[in-house]
């Protein structure tokens, strides 16, 4: 309790500081040494609960038996294909999913890593102190509203109102210098991650155009008079601060949309024509404007849903991994095609991982989960956190189902992950309230 | 290798030579790994080469083979001794493959040679004579010739730049156009035949085909011009003769092979001057002969066909000046015809046409009623006879002599009025007129009507045309008429009343022309007194607990509800305490939450405070709701207590009563409570469940009534917090109330309440001076009240700040989707329909209803505007994406009313052609008269051009909902 409470008030001091930075001039604490050069961070939200244990298999021989015992009929490899197989370092084999195909090669190439058993904690908690109550975890663990609320606003209970993507973007957002483009942009509506205190966040859909309608009335005369009156009704001087805001935005809105149809950013990589793909295409179209928009860090949210595989999972959970690692593997080589292939960096998140133990055909709603963490940056062909072991009531259970309480928490997954993008590791803890909770605050999967 | 192997066989010396090579080079390549260091000699006949003689075009090939009668077989190839060739002589392979070299060399013959590897005495040798390409001529044009110089084309294959024409074997001067084409010049002196052939010249000369032109003698020829010709009875026509081929170009004239012609056929001079007879011979055609005086048998001839003289046509009068109005009669006489009819018309138009008068079949010529542009017109009669013939008059159109005039000349009317217009008649004494306008008599309902005495009623509507013409036409000449100009002008629209407006912007969805008219009429503070006696809205229990029906039945209620006041108070407090359908997916659970916000909007903060406490709404949504005193099994749940405190009542900062942060000596801000506090009010509020349903069941997440307090689950401790002690062993309720105490009780929540609701209904940049006139109304309503919402919304309507129309700089807030929606569609008179299928919208622009993504809502209240220090909540969610969608809704809205939502554009269709007025209305309805100047000229301009009243109304509303000036409420 006493670790929760300083946590917590140290990082409602940083929310405070941030708002009340003008007035205290505080504005020094932004200063940032870094040259002005472009990161991207890459969020492929994986909605439903991804069931961690069927993406990444131990294939020793010993963890293995584990795996097939706690899962039962659920157990990989079943009539999707032969697990894909990986080597740590060490020479420890793990098997991803038949269904990562398409980014298999990436491991090899180090392009390509795994988190695992990432998920929401408030501090390190074992399985004893769970079960004792004895320290305090995240608020409504295992409900989807919460934890998909968790992962993304960072903080392990439902009172987090701005998302640890558009808090690390508020503390590198100085680097855009006067751009008006969203620094937080998510291809997947409206989200809490891009939110942040100070940026601007905004969500583009895929293909979609920010054309105004009711601009292409006949006769053309009529049409052009409008644009033009437009422009001129949002130029007027009025005096009046908001105002001026107001139709600053709308300019905006009107500047944007020239840049994202008049440019031509087309890209030669082909991308699959799902949807993941088409937000990912999106994503590198952005980035391929990156020198027009004048961005120099940028934080995008993508998800793809459907992963809630209470049933049927074997081959729902093959296909929609199948899905992701094409748009992933299309996105990095549009990254190479772009030239900043070490400068993105794509991840997953998820509401949660799911139960090792299944039911019917799939399993339940659980806890920590593997990650996919994936770019030129990356240390890859690695694995990275601690793997947990799988047994029923085992050590790294949470109860008895093995839903399993996290070895690495979202904090430092994501602390990693500001710091890369620039996040001055002072200012860590703003984005992440309880960072301090935890000794290895970067994990080092980035180098 | 077996040296007795490899002789090669006697079919490939004798025909198939073509494979020696091939069996040959497979050899040369195995020969080192079989034979070893040296193959024994083994000494036999000579080596022949094939073929031994012959010859080679360049640019071809040659596959040469050679016949080795040793072993090992091997040989070395080569070109006038060089191994392998060269370029100059040709180049050949280890395989005998020769290729020639691009020109020949000085001698055209090369030896091939075929050395044996194994005994290099013995030779073969081939000659090779190398040849330039055949030189073919196809044809020669042209393909005959006349003595004397010609030039003519060589047509064929494989010339060069150095190719050279020869005619009857001599050289004649060429010029190379292509490697298809040559030209040649040269002469001949006598008919005969000319042989052509192209030669290419040495070494390798050779001798292209021959082709034989013909080449015959020079002809005197004779040629007369024109060929033929008519020529009338009577009348000339001189023909010329041209001499060819000779020096003499003398001729004879004739005329039906009578020199010099005759009076029958008509005469022809030694000029060739013919002259028609005076009748028509039979036939009515002659042959007109040149013949050359040199060469009697030299001639040519032309042929003339003799016509009658042609017809002609003469009007009478020639010249005539007609007066507008009048008629005047013309005649016409056709000559050299029987027939005499004539067709009539006026400047080229059968008939004639209204505007430069009509011509009978007879002739009458009937001016036309006013002067054309130019007043000479020509009638033509055209002979029917031969419509070549015609005959003109001009006519030259004077104005009438009467002459009437109309007074006022120009005049403004507004629509609906009238005004009386005068007609003076001089020049005649019948001073009787018609009126019409914009020529039809007596107007019509469009353009206005006009009466028999001059006066004007203007139209209701303004016509497309805004400006009419009335005319008094003269009895007596209906070309002569005065002229009237009318502008016509609409009533200017209205003006509201801007205080009320603004009000109603801070007190309801936005103001509707009844709203604003009932807050004109009735005075603000009244106003204000009956909206908070009008009884609260009913909130329905959507069929199928549907939350899509409810989301939608909310905007239908912010555009509809007559207790705006409650239900913008709602929405205010809605995002003070927070719940979402993001976790209470079903109206049922949310619904108590609702009718709580409705019932104590204008109640006591402490009383609403309290039954949200106890609401299933907010037990499920943070979580209080089965929390219990800690331990084994369960532990207080500190999520409600945290945010009861941080966003409920008194926020993370200690403040003065202006907002202002409290500071300490150091100059810092201090923090409200810590963890401590949490804890101790989380331990405070344990023991909430959810109620059991009447007649029994399961409890869990029961909504159907509060929740009720279980005192075996409540922690007893006594528990110290935000300076309040709350002594041990009281109850749940017990420890609720002081809890609440507490709270109301605390310095910040007075500040802190009244800044929360003040950004939400009147500015974001509110003065400490205002808060704190506010929030001493929070703490005391003036009878000792703390938390009286009715006192506090009252203060805060009726502040001067709030009621400062004439705006400071930072004055105002940006509405967000909601409001600057709902307000549009309730400005326009109209609304959301209940069951519309818009809500989804919301969720793009940010403010997914009912739904926001967090207890935090859809904005921080701390949010700045973007590169400012002022606050600005709404623009969090007002970014391009959300910006462009919004505006986009706004133009749904205004083109497709009726289904979803409903609009009245009725109060702008007078004003369809009208657009000063029409801006002016946009200007009243929307911005309440604060349109700038520039800017209502920009509307005007960008509505102009648009296609129907409809598309201007649609521009100018557009436009407006568009810009700043009416995104911010100020």
């Amino acid at each position: 309790m006493i670790n929760y409470s300083i946590s917590r008030r140290r990082w409602l001091s940083g929310v405070g500081a941030t708002s009340l930075l003008t007035r205290f001039s505080w504005m020094n604490a932004f200063a940032q040494t870094t040259t002005p050069d472009y990161k991207a961070l890459v969020c492929v939200f994986l909605a439903g609960g991804n069931d961690g244990h069927n993406t990444v298999v131990p294939l020793a021989q010993t963890q293995f038996n584990a795996y097939r015992a706690a899962r039962g009929g659920l157990a990989l490899p079943d009539n999707n294909g032969a697990l894909l197989q990986v080597v740590t370092p060490d020479g420890t084999p793990f098997g991803l999913n038949p269904g990562l195909a398409a980014i298999h090669p990436l491991w090899a190439q180090g392009k390509l890593a795994v988190l695992a058993n990432a998920g929401m904690l408030v501090q390190p908690v074992t399985r004893t102190q769970f079960l004792a109550n004895a320290v305090p975890v995240p608020t409504n663990l295992f409900s989807h509203s919460d934890q998909t609320q968790q992962m993304q606003s960072g903080v392990p209970s439902t009172s987090g109102g701005t998302g640890w993507g558009g808090r690390a973007a508020d503390l590198v957002q100085t680097l855009n210098g006067t751009s008006t483009f969203p620094t937080a942009v998510s291809i997947a509506g409206p989200s809490l991650f891009c939110m942040g205190n100070v940026i601007r966040s905004a969500s583009l859909f895929p293909g979609f155009n920010l054309d105004m309608s009711g601009m292409g009335i006949w006769p053309a005369a009529a049409a052009n008079a409008r644009k033009t009156g437009v422009q001129q009704v949002l130029q007027f001087d009025s005096g009046l601060a908001l105002v001026q805001a107001a139709n600053q935005s709308r300019r905006d809105a009107m500047d944007l949309n020239a840049l994202l149809t008049g440019a031509t950013a087309t890209l030669t990589t082909v991308f699959p024509g799902t949807s993941l793909g088409n937000q990912l295409q999106q994503v590198a179209k952005i980035i391929k404007l990156r020198s027009t928009t004048g961005m120099s860090r940028q934080v995008f949210l993508c998800s793809i849903g459907g992963f809630d595989t209470h049933g049927a999972q074997s081959w729902q959970q093959w296909n929609l991994l199948r899905e992701v690692s094409e748009a992933l593997a299309a996105f990095y080589n549009a990254t190479g095609e772009l030239g900043v292939a070490d400068r993105v960096t794509s991840f997953t998140m998820s509401d949660f991982g799911r139960s090792l133990q299944p039911s019917g055909s799939g399993c339940d709603h659980g806890w920590g989960s593997h990650h996919l963490i994936l770019g030129g940056a990356v240390q890859g062909g690695k694995m990275y956190g601690t793997f947990p072991t799988l047994a029923l009531g085992g050590p790294d259970d949470s109860g008895t189902r093995g839903t399993l309480i996290p070895t690495t928490s979202t904090d430092q997954y994501g602390a990693t992950l500001a710091a890369w993008l620039g996040v001055p590791a002072n200012q860590l803890g703003t984005v992440f309230p309880n960072l301090q909770e935890f000794a290895n605050q970067n994990l080092g999967f980035l180098g | 290798m077996n040296p007795t192997l490899p002789s090669p066989s006697a079919a490939g010396r004798a025909g198939k030579t073509r494979r020696l090579p091939v069996l040959l080079s497979l050899l040369t390549l195995l020969a080192p790994l079989i034979t070893g260091p040296r193959a024994q000699a083994q000494v036999a006949g000579p080596i022949t080469v094939y073929p031994e003689n012959s010859s080679l075009e360049l640019g071809g090939n040659r596959q040469f083979s050679a016949y080795v009668p040793v072993s090992p077989n091997t040989v070395v190839w080569s070109v006038n001794d060089i191994i392998g060739g060269h370029a100059t002589f040709g180049t050949i392979t280890p395989n005998g493959y020769y290729l020639p070299p691009a020109v020949p060399p000085s001698n055209n013959v090369v030896l091939i040679k075929a050395r044996s590897t194994a005994f290099p005495t013995v030779v073969g040798t081939a000659r090779l004579t190398l040849t330039r390409p055949y030189p073919w001529l196809w044809s020669v044009s042209p393909s005959t010739l006349v003595v004397g110089n010609y030039e003519v084309s060589f047509n064929g294959a494989n010339f060069t730049t150095n190719s050279q024409a020869l005619a009857n074997g001599v050289a004649v001067p060429t010029t190379y156009v292509s490697a298809t084409k040559l030209i040649a010049r040269g002469a001949t002196t006598q008919p005969g035949t000319n042989q052509f052939a192209v030669r290419q010249p040495g070494p390798g000369m050779v001798v292209g085909n021959i082709i034989a032109v013909p080449v015959r003698a020079v002809l005197t020829q004779v040629a007369v011009s024109p060929a033929s010709a008519t020529v009338s009875l009577g009348t000339t026509r001189t023909f010329t003769s041209t001499v060819t081929g000779n020096t003499n170009t003398a001729v004879t004239w004739s005329v039906n092979g009578i020199s010099g012609g005759s009076a029958t056929a008509g005469t022809i001079s030694a000029t060739g001057t013919y002259t028609a007879p005076k009748t028509l011979p039979s036939p009515a055609t002659v042959t007109i002969r040149a013949t050359s005086v040199a060469v009697a048998t030299a001639f040519a001839q032309a042929t003339v066909t003799l016509v009658p003289p042609p017809v002609t046509v003469a009007v009478a009068p020639a010249t005539a000046t007609v007066e507008t109005g009048t008629t005047r009669t013309f005649t016409a006489t056709v000559m050299n015809n029987t027939n005499p009819a004539v067709t009539w018309s006026v400047n080229g138009v059968n008939g004639g046409s209204a505007t430069v008068g009509t011509i009978s079949a007879a002739g009458v010529y009937a001016a036309p009623s006013g002067l054309p542009a130019s007043t000479t017109v020509i009638l033509r009669a055209t002979s029917v006879a031969s419509t070549s013939a015609y005959g003109q008059a001009t006519v030259t159109l004077t104005p009438p002599s009467v002459v009437v005039a109309v007074a006022p000349a120009t005049a403004t009317v507004q629509l609906g009025s009238a005004r009386t217009f005068t007609a003076t008649v001089t020049g005649n004494a019948n001073t009787a007129v018609t009126w019409s306008v914009n020529g039809t008599a007596g107007g019509s309902a469009t353009v206005g009507t006009i009466s028999a005495a001059g006066v004007y009623t203007a139209p209701a509507v303004l016509p497309s045309a805004t400006s009419v013409t009335i005319r008094a036409t003269s009895a007596v000449n209906a070309a002569a008429f005065g002229q009237a100009t009318v502008t016509l002008t609409s009533v200017a629209p209205p003006l509201v009343w801007l205080p009320g407006a603004r009000f109603l912007e801070q007190a309801s969805f936005g103001p509707t022309p009844a709203t604003l008219a009932a807050v004109q009429q009735k005075g603000i503070p009244a106003y204000l007194q009956e909206q908070f006696t009008l009884p609260a809205t009913i909130i329905p229990t959507p069929t199928n607990n549907s939350m899509a029906d409810l989301r939608a039945w909310v905007l239908y209620n912010y555009t509809s509800a007559p207790d705006q006041l409650r239900q913008r108070v709602i929405y205010s407090l809605s995002q003070i305490v927070v719940t979402s359908a993001n976790k209470l997916i079903y109206p049922d659970m949310m619904l108590p939450w609702m009718r709580l916000l409705s019932q104590h909007a204008f109640g006591n903060y402490r009383d609403l405070l309290r039954d949200l406490t106890m609401s299933p709404s907010m037990g499920k949504y943070l979580d209080l709701a089965y929390s219990t005193k800690p331990g084994p099994g369960g532990g207080a749940n500190e999520n409600y207590a945290r945010e009861l405190m941080q966003l409920f009542t008194l926020g993370l900062w200690q403040l003065n009563a202006d907002g202002s942060l409290l500071l300490d000596n150091y100059g810092l801000p201090m923090t409200t409570y810590d963890q401590g506090t949490v804890a101790q009010m989380a331990l405070a509020l344990t023991g909430w469940v959810y109620a059991t349903p009447p007649g029994g069941g399961s409890s869990y997440e029961y909504a159907g009534a509060p929740m009720v307090p279980v005192q075996a689950r409540h922690d007893t401790t006594a528990k110290s917090l935000l300076g309040c002690n709350l002594p041990a062993n009281q109850t749940v309720q017990q420890d609720l109330e002081g809890v609440l105490d507490c709270l109301m009780s605390h310095p910040n929540i007075a500040p802190f309440i009244a800044t929360r609701l003040i950004r939400s209904l009147v500015t974001s940049n509110p003065s400490g001076a205002y808060i704190q006139r506010v929030a001493s109304v929070f703490a005391n309503n003036g009878s000792g009240v703390a938390g009286d919402l009715k006192a506090v919304v009252t203060a805060i309507l009726l502040d001067p700040e709030a009621r400062q129309d004439i705006p400071t700089a930072t004055q105002g807030r940006l509405k967000e989707p909601i409001l600057h929606v709902s307000g549009f569609l309730r400005a326009l008179n109209g609304g959301f329909s209940s069951t519309q299928k818009l809500t989804y919208l919301f969720d793009y622009m940010g403010q997914s209803v009912l739904n926001p993504p967090s207890v935090f809502s859809w904005f921080s209240p701390l949010y700045r505007v973007p590169h400012s220090s002022l606050f600005g909540p709404e623009f969090q969610i007002y970014s391009p994406t959300e910006a462009t969608l919004r505006g986009n809704l706004l133009f749904g809205l205004l083109s497709s009313s009726g289904g979803d939502t409903v609009i009245n554009l009725s109060p702008f269709q007078p004003y369809g052609n009208d657009l000063p007025n029409l801006v002016e209305a946009a200007n009243q309805a929307l911005l309440y008269g604060r349109m700038p100047a520039a800017m209502k000229q920009v509307l005007i301009d960008a509505a102009a051009p648009g296609y129907d009243a409809r598309t201007r109304i649609e521009t100018v509303l557009y436009l407006t909902a568009l810009s700043g000036l009416y995104a911010v409420q100020y």
